[in-house]
């Protein structure tokens, strides 16, 4: 680790902290002439445009070679697990939008599950198919951005405008579905919060065609492409064993060779009934997670294919009134439904979703990799404790470690191809 | 996947007097240990035959101070270890005394542990012996609480409106280095 270099002397050297004065503009005189060793020192600052959210990382720099890199993390922290012990279960689903927000139907889905786990409840058969259906299609709108994303940085404009129209037919499906683009928090802790509109069949299969013509579109400008396989291959080697080392995940674990994927080692919700492969190849380098992850498109569209094709009639919540409200029109009517709306909303000893005291661990296939929930339950409306285990965290480690000895220029892909999210990174 | 009951003899063999309770979540297999054993706990996992536990999925801490059933120490920090051929998970708890916040550090044997222990340590105050670069990693380098703690308010203790203020002086660049 770097530790006490010139990079944090610039940080305190210039200042002097007082009481009661006005915050002056720092006046730097920094020498980025090279030492004696012949090294510089670089700081690629939290606003950049290269990196993917607010990222710091201070480069130590032989003329273009890198010879050193220490992140700094924790610019976007906005405290999501001391909120989880103040809010109820169902009100934190809010704040797990804001994750992943490239995906954010995944850790609703995500979050739901681990809290129903805890509760030993399932949901019905629609509900599920439902949940799978909206995890599929955002995990392949995460997928393209992260690979429009990816050729931008390396200077290939066309491939984000294009990505970006397909990104387009997806919000389309998901404003149809839940109301709003961003921001969706449609599960509920015992279901859904509303069932799927009509006509919604054939809108997913319309955009399934389309999407899977989008993906050959930016195949072809990539994969063949003298200048990217120069650019990518070979870069940002991460081994096998090393990838188990780290806790690597997702398509980063998948690409180094090791079939890790939670959706056949632990199935859950009707992933078990579905037939799809799991893309893993050799290359461990940039150019094969880029791979595994256009395959990984395509598989999501297979999987939304079967699900839509199998998906029954029925409930979409859980029956128990005590989980989750029933449903409107039996208020008008009924005494018992009318008092369990009030009561699953209110926070108090005997109202809300009070599961048993106990913890549990669950976690589900974000597109990124791995997704961990560890909630402690002490028999009230709200948490104990909710710690999230976020792939973007682990991933980003790695990368000090696989970009000694590349360029400047290399970094940039590296960084694309690890797809870290700041705000699953900092929560 | 390995069953409970198969998994917790096969623990109970390579190291039985560490082991102080057991409990189960549906398939889940917990156990507690004592902080300072943890090293050691994690070094017979990664090497042993049969469950060779080599792949580090999470680590969190847990204040226990407000919960309801007394647990053995107020602060434990939570491994979870994975086993990517038998398919089976394991939760460590590791009870840390509040008087004594020490506990070995496991960054030699995953390398994944690095980030993980660095952000228990900002939220919980627990320091990893060992550790190659312990210091803040979410929360800025002068702050002065540990935030997760329970008795740490959710709004803060007014730092939003006594924010540091600096002023420039001037420096000399032969003296800085």
């Amino acid at each position: 680790m770097m530790g006490n270099t010139n990079i944090d002397n610039i940080n305190n050297a210039n200042t002097k902290e007082t009481q009661n004065t006005d915050i002056s503009l720092y006046n730097y005189d920094i020498d980025i002439s090279p030492d004696e060793n012949g090294y510089t020192y670089m700081n690629i600052g939290p606003s950049h445009p290269a990196t993917h959210g607010t990222l710091r990382m201070k480069a130590k720099l032989d003329g273009e070679k890198i010879i050193e890199v220490e992140p700094e993390i924790g610019f976007l922290h906005s405290g999501f697990e001391k909120l989880g012990e103040h809010h109820t279960y169902n009100q934190w689903i809010v704040t797990t939008d804001r994750m992943n927000y490239l995906s954010p139907l995944n850790n609703n889905i995500g979050y739901a599950l681990a809290v129903e786990e805890l509760l030993e409840i399932e949901v019905p058969e629609r509900a599920s198919y439902i949940r799978v259906i909206l995890a599929e299609i955002s995990r392949i709108a995460d997928h393209f951005l992260c690979q429009a994303f990816f050729g931008l940085d390396l200077g290939a404009f066309t491939a984000l405008l294009w990505g970006f129209v397909e990104r387009e037919r997806i919000y389309d499906i998901i404003e149809y579905v839940t109301g709003t683009r961003l921001t969706t928090s449609y599960t509920r802790i015992g279901g859904l919060a509303m069932d799927l509109p009509e006509g919604f069949e054939k809108k997913i299969l319309e955009v399934c065609d389309k999407l899977e013509s989008g993906v050959k579109e930016i195949e072809k400008l990539f994969n063949k492409n003298k200048i990217f396989l120069d650019r990518v291959c070979n870069i940002g080697y991460l081994s096998k064993e090393d990838a188990i080392n780290f806790g690597a995940s997702g398509p980063i674990m998948r690409a180094s060779g090791v079939e890790y994927d939670i959706r056949t080692h632990k199935p859950y919700a009707i992933y078990d009934k579905l037939d799809f492969n799991v893309i893993t190849n050799n290359y461990c380098d940039c150019y094969g997670r880029y791979l595994v992850r256009w395959g990984e498109v395509r598989e999501s569209i297979k999987i939304i294919r079967q699900a839509v094709e199998k998906m029954p009639k029925g409930p979409v919540n859980f029956g128990n009134s005590k989980i989750i409200q029933p449903d409107k029109k039996s208020t008008y009517t009924d005494m018992e439904s009318l008092i369990h709306h009030f009561k699953v909303l209110m926070t108090g000893p005997t109202h809300g979703i009070n599961p048993k005291k106990g913890e549990y661990y669950s976690s589900t296939e974000a597109p990124n990799g791995e997704l961990g929930w560890h909630i402690i339950s002490d028999g009230e409306a709200s948490a104990y404790r909710i710690a999230v285990r976020s792939p973007s965290l682990m991933h980003f480690q790695i990368i000090p470690h696989i970009i000694k000895n590349h360029h400047l220029s290399d970094f940039v892909a590296i960084v694309g191809s690890m797809n870290v999210i700041a705000g699953e990174l900092d929560r | 996947m390995m069953e409970n009951n198969i998994l917790f003899d096969e623990l109970k063999n390579i190291f039985a007097d560490k082991i102080l309770n057991n409990f189960t979540h549906k398939d889940l297999l917990a156990i507690d240990i004592n902080g300072k054993d943890i090293h050691l706990v994690c070094e017979k996992l990664k090497n042993s035959e049969i469950i060779y536990f080599n792949y580090l999925t999470a680590i969190s801490g847990v204040d226990y101070l407000n919960y309801s059933i007394k647990q053995k120490e107020r602060f434990a920090v939570i491994y979870i270890f994975y086993n990517i051929d038998i398919k089976t998970q394991l939760k460590i708890r590791a009870f840390v005394p509040e008087n004594d916040l020490h506990i070995p550090s496991i960054t030699d044997l995953f390398m994944g542990a690095n980030w993980l222990e660095r952000e228990v340590y900002d939220m919980f105050g627990v320091i990893f012996d060992n550790h190659p670069d312990l210091k803040r990693i979410l929360m800025p380098d002068y702050y002065e609480y540990h935030p997760l703690r329970k008795d740490y308010p959710l709004k803060g203790k007014g730092e939003r409106v006594n924010f540091p203020k600096y002023q420039a002086i001037e420096v000399d660049i032969e003296k800085r280095k």
